[in-house]
């Protein structure tokens, strides 16, 4: 008698398209999965950016005064998906100046007798013009001490100078890689230092070709504690 | 038995980086609206409480999407009178909500609340210095 062993043409087409369907599935979720990943990382990285620079500008516009505050106004055209599309897009990339202190804590930094403080430096921040996200520089040029409030002369006379941070200036610091756009403007009438700003992020593109690229923006508006007469 | 576990195992899978998904927007979406009540904050605190309630304004921000906008509204809220009153002036308890997507106080399925609240006591002081002369 003739054993019966094996799988017949039925079964094994079954099991096939049943083993086809699942890994199907099994690549759309882990594609999904990925994808979703992938935009959470670059979320979490458009916050670190958003903090580091909320961090320091809050910190050095607080302390500063508003008659020594300066922008410069730029703009430069970014793709929006630089390699995929021609697709572009105008934006700032406004450079600011502030006075500073370089040690607000020492007692040298202030004028003996009125305990107006003594400028001694210039807290720069310059955004390049890279496409689609350019680096946000923050440096500090250093000045003769004086009690006056203006802005720094040379920021506002060569605004092109101040736009890439001077070779060999050992105060420089590259605070975002992902800038997109930095638009800064002084309200005068309400003393403060208004600032929209907005990073990029990209962690690739999925299997279909669309851009996973993120943009987070927004605005700060603060008082430079330091200025005198105050309204 | 296999496809059932099989089943699960994806499903829970997805089920997670659904979440992880939905909690990357709403902690990106919560940053930039406490930046933005922040800076509605600092501008009542230099304002006179008259001006408070135009403060209340739409931003169209560029979240996630680098083509499109997303509207954070903002809300004021306070007191007509002042919490703290004195000869050398008032203390206010000012609230500033933002929301954006939909109404201030609803929340979304797996997503919760789409707003943020911050207050802060500002102090508004009787005694006004005059504009310096201009330059």
């Amino acid at each position: 008698m003739k054993s019966k062993r094996g799988f017949s043409v039925a079964e094994l087409m079954v099991s096939t398209f049943c083993l086809a369907l699942i890994s199907g599935a099994v690549f759309v979720i882990f594609e999904v999965c990925s994808t979703n990943f992938r935009v959470g990382l670059t979320r979490q990285g458009l916050q670190s950016q958003l903090m580091i620079f909320s961090a320091r500008f809050s910190t050095d516009a607080r302390q500063s005064s508003i008659y020594s505050a300066w922008a410069n106004p730029r703009t430069c055209t970014v793709e929006l998906e630089p390699g995929r599309s021609a697709e572009t897009i105008t934006v700032h990339r406004d450079a600011l100046c502030l006075a500073a202190l370089r040690d607000p804590n020492a007692i040298g930094s202030y004028q003996a007798g009125t305990g107006l403080p003594l400028w001694d430096s210039y807290w720069v921040y310059a955004p390049t013009t890279e496409s689609p996200t350019g680096r946000l520089v923050r440096y500090r040029v250093n000045v003769t001490p004086d009690v006056a409030q203006r802005p720094y002369a040379s920021f506002v006379n060569t605004p092109a100078a101040f736009f890439t941070a001077p070779a060999g200036n050992p105060n420089v610091q590259v605070l975002a890689h992902g800038l997109f756009k930095l638009e800064a403007s002084i309200d005068q009438a309400n003393q403060q230092v208004l600032v929209r700003i907005a990073f990029r992020g990209e962690q690739g593109h999925t299997q279909g070709g669309r851009s996973l690229a993120e943009v987070a923006e927004t605005l700060f508006r603060i008082k430079p504690e330091n200025s005198w007469p105050r309204m | 038995m296999a496809m059932a576990l099989l089943l699960l195992v994806l499903t829970f899978v997805a089920g997670l980086f659904l979440h992880l998904f939905v909690a990357s927007s709403k902690s990106l979406d919560s940053s930039i609206a406490l930046e933005i009540a922040d800076s509605v904050l600092n501008q009542a605190t230099d304002s006179d409480p008259g001006s408070w309630a135009a403060m209340a304004e739409t931003q169209s921000i560029y979240n996630r999407d680098p083509r499109t906008t997303t509207e954070f509204h903002t809300v004021m809220s306070f007191p007509s009178t002042p919490t703290i009153e004195h000869d050398m002036g008032q203390i206010y308890e000012v609230s500033v909500e933002v929301y954006w997507m939909d109404q201030p106080s609803k929340t979304r399925h797996q997503y919760g609340r789409q707003s943020v609240k911050l207050s802060k006591a500002i102090y508004v002081s009787n005694m006004r210095i005059p504009p310096p002369p201009p330059p």
